[in-house]
């Protein structure tokens, strides 16, 4: 086993994965950016090496200097977390290069993976079901307007070193091709270093659904059953849900099944997702690529596993064999996660950073907080805005859905705008009740969405209560000089005391 | 004691009568809150009213709070008291400013384009997603303030607009 794990990552997925290491005895490093020094990944680790400007490319992607923060902290191992270095083929082979292990897949497997043009040609050489598509190559638009043309319209244009919707466009009109790319392009290369796209036909209503897989360095690889992620914003996932509503018994076992193939296809070592796009219209399903990280989703299949997927990397990582094999794999009950973001939900989700000044996160039986931050602690603007994950899990899926509903209306995250509201009213939505999800749920049936707030007597009634019920630290002297206009209650009301009978 | 609360935008008269018990009488319009309060931390109010509990996460600075009751969040202020102190000086309609802070990645447009309404005009990246500025109507640009690759803050005037002024149809 190791001796000490870097964790090369931020937020809730360092301070993840910093558990783990905690429960198998393991000392941990974290490292950060200077805007990180007080976050929480870093207040958590053993011990916390800053590696530079906050900017991604002089930090948490900046290979040579976590690298050298490795040997300088004598840690033998590096977990990369998701985003960030965790599909990069470089980080993995730099690890290798300075004999430290990269918890993940070897070099070679991320880059034919990773690189989704090359995955798609693995798969279809290994008969997996993949959509229609073509690459983009060279600058040639009107090769590329061609090519869109013969696919036919709406198209995806997505990121070849892509993720997490970064860097993708749907084409809807020959008109905005030429935009989109160059969208596309562009925020691929500031988010991966990598500007090549491609296109595939875009397929309507889609669900998304994905297999978990973990693949040993013994030749074996089993799945972990799917999870559905179909509820996304931006192309990007913010409630997921294991098992799949859609998905039945022979289903899991052809996709499950399909999943270990692709992984012994690739070569794959250590945990991995495997997407899959779902037709509903005829129930087929499309390779879509392989993630070659732990996902942020991870959590739910470990409720309806009990199993510690972290663990199994770092076990994976050191050489031991896949402790379970695909037969004793079980799974019970059923998962939801919602991810909480810093985000806008009324304004196209635009990202909100700031300052927590209060956070009070649910607890109860069935009820899971993956936190990335505390009271306090400073959203900066440099991330990913996810702030925490909150899990819920029971015996069957309403049990569930009802569980989160109540968890969500039991958390308060002040000072910066949240998703929370929204995520209540589409985890009630008649649609998302019955099983009935798409990626275009929020499109469909959310895409005006407001709050409803109808609860405004309340809030002012709270709104004085707050005033005529101070902190009991919270003196006159100490109100801002923007207050010395405004009389309090303090100063209107008169003589009075609490308690007064 | 009178207040007028602002609550997401809507206006109420709130009356509040502090009983002899410790507890609160709020009426609001014709409604009639019986009120036990009781607060558990600097950010945590908890409330028995009209016989139901409820709880609220409250933060305020600078006279506005914000309340998240039953996850869903409101913006609060005095409105009485803030009228005064309200600033004229904020962006106007119609002036582009980045939503949040981030880098300016392509200018789209120079000092003197006409524009049309809804078109491209500057793209900028914030937590690493791009956003695009689009015109807010018709117009022209009078100047572009900034360059490609600069840093911006939110609500930073980035380009003066002037829009055409409409015709009375």
């Amino acid at each position: 086993m190791f001796r000490k794990i870097l964790i090369a990552n931020r937020g809730e997925i360092a301070v993840r994965v910093i558990r783990t290491c905690r429960a198998l005895g393991i000392p941990t490093v974290a490292v950060y950016s200077e805007v990180d020094r007080h976050a929480l990944h870093v207040l958590q680790a053993d011990e916390a090496i800053c590696i530079g400007a906050p900017e991604p490319n002089e930090s948490y992607l900046n290979i040579p200097r976590i690298i050298e923060a490795a040997q300088q902290a004598g840690a033998d191992a590096i977990h990369p977390g998701y985003g960030f270095l965790s599909e990069n083929a470089t980080f993995s082979q730099a690890c290798q290069d300075a004999n430290i292990t990269f918890i993940g897949p070897p070099p070679e497997v991320i880059s034919s993976l990773g690189d989704k043009l090359t995955a798609r040609k693995l798969m279809l050489e290994n008969n997996i079901p993949v959509t229609p598509g073509a690459l983009l190559e060279g600058d040639d638009l009107n090769a590329w307007k061609q090519q869109a043309e013969t696919l036919g319209y709406p198209i995806m244009i997505k990121a070849s070193a892509g993720g997490g919707g970064k860097g993708m466009r749907v084409v809807h009109h020959p008109d905005e091709f030429e935009a989109a790319c160059k969208n596309a392009a562009s925020e691929a290369r500031s988010a991966f270093g990598d500007d090549r796209v491609y296109m595939e036909k875009y397929i309507a209503n889609p669900r998304h659904i994905e297999v978990q897989i973990f693949a040993d360095t013994h030749g074996h690889a089993i799945h972990l059953f799917e999870r559905e992620c179909s509820i996304q914003r931006r192309h990007q996932k913010i409630i997921e849900e294991c098992p799949s509503p859609v998905i039945d018994e022979a289903l899991r076992t052809k996709m499950g099944e399909t999943a270990v193939q692709a992984a012994l296809a690739a070569n794959y070592v250590n945990a991995g997702t495997v997407e899959f796009l779902f037709d509903p219209s005829d129930r087929s399903f499309y390779f879509l690529e392989v993630n070659t990280r732990l996902q942020v989703e991870h959590p739910i299949t470990e409720c309806i596993t009990g199993l510690d997927l972290v663990q199994w990397q770092i076990m994976i990582a050191s050489g031991q064999p896949l402790p379970l094999s695909q037969e004793q794999i079980q799974r019970d009950g059923h998962a939801i996660e919602c991810r909480l973001y810093a985000e806008d939900a009324e304004r196209q989700f635009a990202p909100s950073p700031g300052t927590i000044t209060g956070l009070h996160m649910p607890t109860g039986p069935g009820i899971r907080v993956d936190e990335g931050v505390y009271e306090g602690a400073e959203v900066p603007v440099y991330y990913d805005p996810i702030l925490s994950k909150l899990v819920c899990y029971g015996p069957d899926r309403e049990t569930t859905r009802q569980r989160m509903v109540d968890a969500l209306r039991h958390t308060a995250i002040l000072g910066l705008n949240t998703s929370i509201s929204f995520l209540i009213d589409a985890l009630e939505h008649e649609a998302f009740r019955s099983g009935d999800l798409s990626t275009h749920f929020i499109q469909q049936h959310m895409a005006d969405w407001r709050p409803k707030r109808d609860d405004k007597d309340l809030a002012a009634i709270a709104f004085l209560l707050n005033e005529y019920l101070m902190p009991a630290q919270k003196s006159h002297t100490s109100s801002s000089g923007d207050h010395e206009e405004l009389p309090t209650p303090w100063q209107t009301i008169g003589t009075w005391r609490i308690g007064q009978s | 004691m009178p207040y007028q609360i602002k609550v997401a935008d809507t206006d109420l008269p709130v009356d509040v009568e502090r009983n002899d018990d410790g507890t609160f009488t709020f009426t609001i319009e014709d409604r009639t809150y019986h009120v036990d309060a009781f607060r558990m931390s600097s950010n945590h109010l908890t409330a028995s009213i009209n016989g139901s509990r409820h709880h609220f996460h409250t933060h305020s600075s600078a006279g506005d709070a914000q309340i998240i009751h039953k996850g869903t969040s409101y913006q609060a202020e005095d409105a009485g008291k803030n009228k005064r102190k309200r600033s004229s000086s904020g962006p106007e309609a119609g002036d582009i400013t980045p939503p949040m802070p981030g880098s300016i990645i392509r200018v789209l447009v120079a000092a003197g384009d006409e524009v049309s309404k809804g078109q491209e005009l500057i793209v900028m990246s914030a937590m690493k997603m791009e956003t695009t500025l689009y015109a807010p109507a018709d117009g022209t640009i009078k100047a572009v303030l900034i360059e490609e690759g600069e840093q911006v803050a939110a609500g930073q005037q980035l380009v003066e607009f002037e829009a055409t002024p409409q015709e009375a149809s």
